[in-house]
């Protein structure tokens, strides 16, 4: 089973955090860029068939950006069509597409509905309007919370909220009432992010030269713990560092990455993962368009089982219930314990990890851990 | 027949940059040893660290043949020697193999500091001085004023110097003309027992330690057995033979006044020292040449393995890179901070570095090393005194009735619109002015005692940036100075590192011990918990910065795209940390060390 991953790498304006691979003001390329793009993904899919001549089969599928919600909603199901056409999508597949506020109409989010896709992931970010105007985004919040009802009347009943926390000179209180504006919306699924200052995006470049001071991690912390507080309060399962979802809500597609499964990625910059090998496409959006489809050759890792085995655990921790020893015995013949027993030992000690009474995922993340997950991460890589 | 007749030993001396090794290169090419096509820049200078920095460190040698004017042929042996101050002692090797030297001037520069200092050192190993003006092609160029200079200043005849530009090919000729005429053949006794002068060596993995050396008595065959005079071992020859650039060719025997390698599977490096006599076992001469000056290093300090499983591979490459580096020396310590590394003694500051590179580069160490310290002597209340090269082993101050610190004499050269600058300088060094005499109307010469401790650290570089490259510095060690010193140490959560504490005069203390401070803070990470910095000096505390804490590591986000990339960042970061100690629960980048180090 395969996942698919679709990159749409325009929006309206880039945001000055944003480190994506993402292109403002194009919009006399995209329909160039979705023939390219149906182009790739009907070429590339015949290579992964299964011997019988049979389609290979697929049960994720997730448009992201960029905002792919720039683009007319007919492009959007032309994607989806040729993703259908080419692959063995199941029933009950996971189609996710990602929208921004200001591009997420009802007209535009029926159609999408209707198109099949099934679940709308919305980059509210903030509900804080001097936050949103300060980072650059285009909408405010009052478009958010329109888009959500929207979504809700288009008949979409699986629903993310992106939010992001810990930006500099974030006044106390702020992100806690973004929170609570969330909650009262119910989403099936909340992502909460800890903001990372990208190296080369205009945040960085501010935060360096004084004009923003620093993020102050001791608000971060805590801005975070309130998340997870809050979350669990009003019914929401915390299943990955960042994510939050209504039991059986989560997101099957991020699960696969997090579960080392195979996915492939169509579009400039998107990466795949298949057959123990990591490549993503090489990044030039006109090359693309005009039809010349490259793998980045400094992207691409062919892993050998070792790394793979590493892999496996780094992605594992991610989950707040930890790797999976049964689904690695699965893939790599033994147990981590076989593999790792020292370097667990020695996470425990440090009170990065600890046991848990479950027998398949016998270690998880503490506390500690959470906020300094990295330094488990590193044993792995 | 004399075979000593038509050979002419000898090296090249010059103040740096005055275009010794691209002589030396000119020289090759003309002799047909090498093509031009076949040169890579600066042949002779075949260390990475030699061609980057510009500079020659090891002296090199090399076999010529040249067929002189005369319709003679002649074989020169030519060998290269290093420039910068930090090196004389290379020097001194070099001039011991040798009959003559010749000494290159650079037309627009004339005499400097160490073209004195090393012809000085030539005469007192009475070689033949042949004067060469180099760099004429130079618009700035003033060769008669130069040899004027030299007549001068030094006092050799230089009328009938030769004018060349080593860099654009002019005038070889004549400089290899005046080797054979001017510098005279080796006089050894072809008949006597051997005495060859050891010069220099290197170890090879197949062969052992390999000797270069010149032969100033009898002669040496391949298959005899050798006696090396000091230790008094003996080994069987397996191979010898003459130094070309870069290559060696074996031959049968080498004779008196000859220069050459010999391999005689010698496996512990201790017993080739340079600057000491072979002779044969079957017929060992009576006495030892003389060897040359003992070099005193003069600074000292620790170097540890960042990975404490490197040690055995870091005393190997010490012991390797000692072979041909009779100026390092090095003694096994342990440090509190650090754990066990050795104490190594150096030239100077440049010479450190080199041996920090070179172990890294060649030998692929990563080394953390401590502020370097000159030797102190301490009077004791008691009256013992006790000689001190590591602070860390500094006596209780009650103890200490009085300290003394090394001094140098330290002769600038310098055109004399400089002179303020340099006074200023040197005075902020705790330099006491000797005397100042002009060399012409617009060049003088600065003597001043200064403490070899303000001079080890970047004083030289802060001489030429006042100088906008113009002055030049040679100094020696002239004995020791009462001096007001006490120990600054530092403090990372409380506490100490052994590692970095240093002694230092008092009036400086302060400001060191600030910046010392300010410097950990910029380069110790964040670490999870409050990291107080302190300077203290006998418990008191000088100087305080303190690094905040960080409460979170963790990758917000990870998806598909972000895999690879996460991973390579997680990697990045986890190697950054293995360069890093530990100090107590402080972690302690490499780059840290070097940065205080840096400082001066």
């Amino acid at each position: 089973m395969l996942g698919i991953y679709v990159h749409v790498p325009f929006c309206v304006k880039k945001c000055g955090y944003c480190d994506f691979l993402s292109f403002p003001g194009m919009e006399n390329c995209f329909r160039g860029y979705v023939k390219a793009l149906c182009g790739e993904i009907e070429s590339r899919g015949k290579l992964h068939g299964t011997e019988e001549g049979g389609k290979a089969r697929v049960d994720t599928v997730f448009i992201g950006g960029g905002t792919p919600t720039v683009l007319p909603a007919e492009y959007l199901a032309e994607i989806l069509g040729t993703v259908e056409k080419t692959f063995d999508v199941i029933p009950g597949a996971e189609i996710t597409v990602e929208a921004n506020p200001e591009s997420a109409t009802f007209e535009k989010l029926s159609k999408l509905r209707e198109a099949g896709f099934n679940r709308l992931s919305i980059g509210f970010q903030s509900l804080s309007d001097r936050r949103l105007s300060a980072i650059g985004r285009i909408h405010d919040s009052k478009k958010a919370l329109e888009a959500f009802a929207a979504a809700r009347k288009a008949g979409f009943d699986n629903v993310n909220v992106d939010l992001i926390f810990g930006f500099p000179g974030e006044p106390e209180g702020e992100f806690a009432a973004t929170l609570e504006g969330v909650l009262t919306l119910k989403p099936e699924h909340v992502s909460c992010y800890s903001l990372i200052v990208e190296e080369g995006t205009p945040l960085a470049e501010n935060v360096r030269s004084g004009m923003l001071p620093e993020p102050d991690d001791v608000r971060d912390r805590a801005d975070y713990r309130l998340a997870v507080r809050r979350l669990k309060e009003a019914g929401y399962v915390h299943y990955e560092i960042s994510n939050f979802a209504l039991p059986g809500r989560e997101s099957r597609h991020n699960l696969r990455y997090w579960h080392q499964r195979e996915y492939l990625g169509f579009g400039p910059g998107a990466s795949s993962f298949y057959g123990g090998r990591r490549f993503a496409n090489s990044s030039d959006v006109e090359r693309y368009v005009s039809g010349i489809f490259e793998t980045d050759p400094d992207s691409d890792e062919t892993m050998t089982q070792a790394a793979l085995r590493d892999e496996f655990m780094m992605l594992g921790f991610r989950l707040t219930e930890g790797p999976d020893f049964d689904l690695f015995a699965e893939k790599f013949g033994r147990r981590p314990e076989d593999y790792f027993a020292g370097r667990l030992e020695k996470l425990e000690k440090r009170g990065l990890i600890e046991k848990r009474a479950c027998g398949g995922r016998p270690y998880a993340l503490t506390e500690k851990g959470l906020d300094f997950a990295n330094e488990v991460f590193e044993e792995f890589v | 027949m004399d075979k000593q007749k038509n050979i002419r030993n000898f090296c090249i001396i010059a103040h740096i940059d005055h275009g010794k090794s691209t002589l030396a290169d000119r020289i090759l090419e003309k002799t047909g040893v090498l093509t031009a096509r076949e040169m890579e820049d600066q042949v002779l200078d075949n260390m990475d660290i030699e061609r980057e920095r510009g500079i020659t460190i090891k002296a090199q040698s090399v076999r010529l043949n040249y067929k002189a004017e005369d319709g003679q042929e002649y074989v020169f042996n030519l060998i290269d020697t290093p420039g910068h101050v930090d090196f004389n002692y290379e020097v001194s090797r070099s001039l011991a193999a040798c009959e003559g030297a010749v000494l290159v001037v650079d037309a627009s520069q004339g005499v400097e500091a160490q073209t004195l200092a090393n012809v000085y050192q030539a005469i007192d190993h009475d070689l033949e001085v042949v004067p060469v003006i180099n760099k004429i092609d130079l618009p700035s160029a003033r060769p008669d004023e130069v040899i004027e200079e030299i007549e001068n200043v030094i006092g050799i005849p230089a009328q009938d110097a030769p004018r060349v530009s080593a860099k654009v090919g002019i005038g070889i000729e004549e400089v290899l003309e005046a080797v054979a005429k001017k510098i005279p053949a080796p006089s050894g006794d072809a008949e006597g027992p051997l005495k060859a002068l050891i010069f220099d060596s290197y170890y090879d993995a197949y062969k052992g330690v390999v000797i270069y050396v010149r032969v100033k008595d009898g002669s040496v065959s391949r298959g005899e057995t050798i006696k090396l005079m000091s230790t008094g071992a003996e080994y069987q020859i397996t191979e010898l033979g003459y130094l070309k650039p870069g290559f060696t060719v074996p031959n049968d025997a080498l004779y008196a006044g000859e220069v050459g390698y010999i391999a005689a599977s010698i496996k512990n490096i201790q017993d080739a020292r340079v600057g000491d006599t072979v002779t044969t076992a079957a017929r060992p001469a009576k006495e030892a040449l003389p060897g040359y000056k003992e070099v005193q290093p003069m600074v000292f300090c620790g170097m540890y393995p960042v990975d404490g499983a490197d040690y055995e591979a870091l005393r190997d490459a010490l012991a390797k890179l000692q072979l041909n580096d009779a100026a390092l020396i090095y003694e096994p310590e342990t440090s509190q901070a650090l754990g066990f590394g050795f104490r190594c003694g150096f030239l100077g500051l440049l010479h450190f570095e080199i041996v920090q590179e070179r172990l890294s580069r060649e030998y692929e160490l990563d080394l953390i090393a401590t502020t370097p310290s000159v030797i102190y002597r301490i009077h004791k209340m008691n009256g013992d005194v006790v000689v001190l090269d590591n602070p860390t082993n500094m006596p209780n101050p009650a103890e200490i009735d009085y300290m003394e610190e090394p001094m140098v004499r330290a002769s600038i050269m310098t055109p004399t619109e400089y002179v303020g600058n340099i006074m200023e300088l040197t005075t902020e060094r705790r330099g006491t002015f000797i005397n100042m005499d002009y060399m012409e109307a617009t060049r003088a010469v600065l003597t001043y005692e200064i403490p070899l401790n303000e001079v080890i650290y970047d004083y030289f570089d802060a001489l030429k940036s006042r100088t906008r490259g113009y002055a030049s510095l040679d100094y020696e060690l002239c004995g020791y100075a009462k001096s007001n010193l006490v120990k600054l140490d530092i403090y990372l959560n409380g506490e100490i590192v052994d590692a970095l504490s240093f002694i230092v005069h008092a009036d400086k203390a302060y400001a060191r011990g600030r910046k010392i401070a300010e410097k950990l803070k910029e380069t110790i990470p964040r670490q999870q918990f409050e990291v107080p910095i302190q300077a203290m000096i006998g418990g008191k505390v000088i100087a305080r910065e303190t690094i905040r804490a960080y409460r979170k590591d963790v990758l917000a986000k990870c998806y598909g795209g972000d895999i690879t990339r996460k991973k390579k960042l997680l990697e990045k970061q986890k190697e950054g940390k293995k360069r890093m100690r530990q100090f107590g629960s402080v972690e302690v980048p490499q780059e840290a060390f070097l940065s205080v180090l840096k400082l001066g």
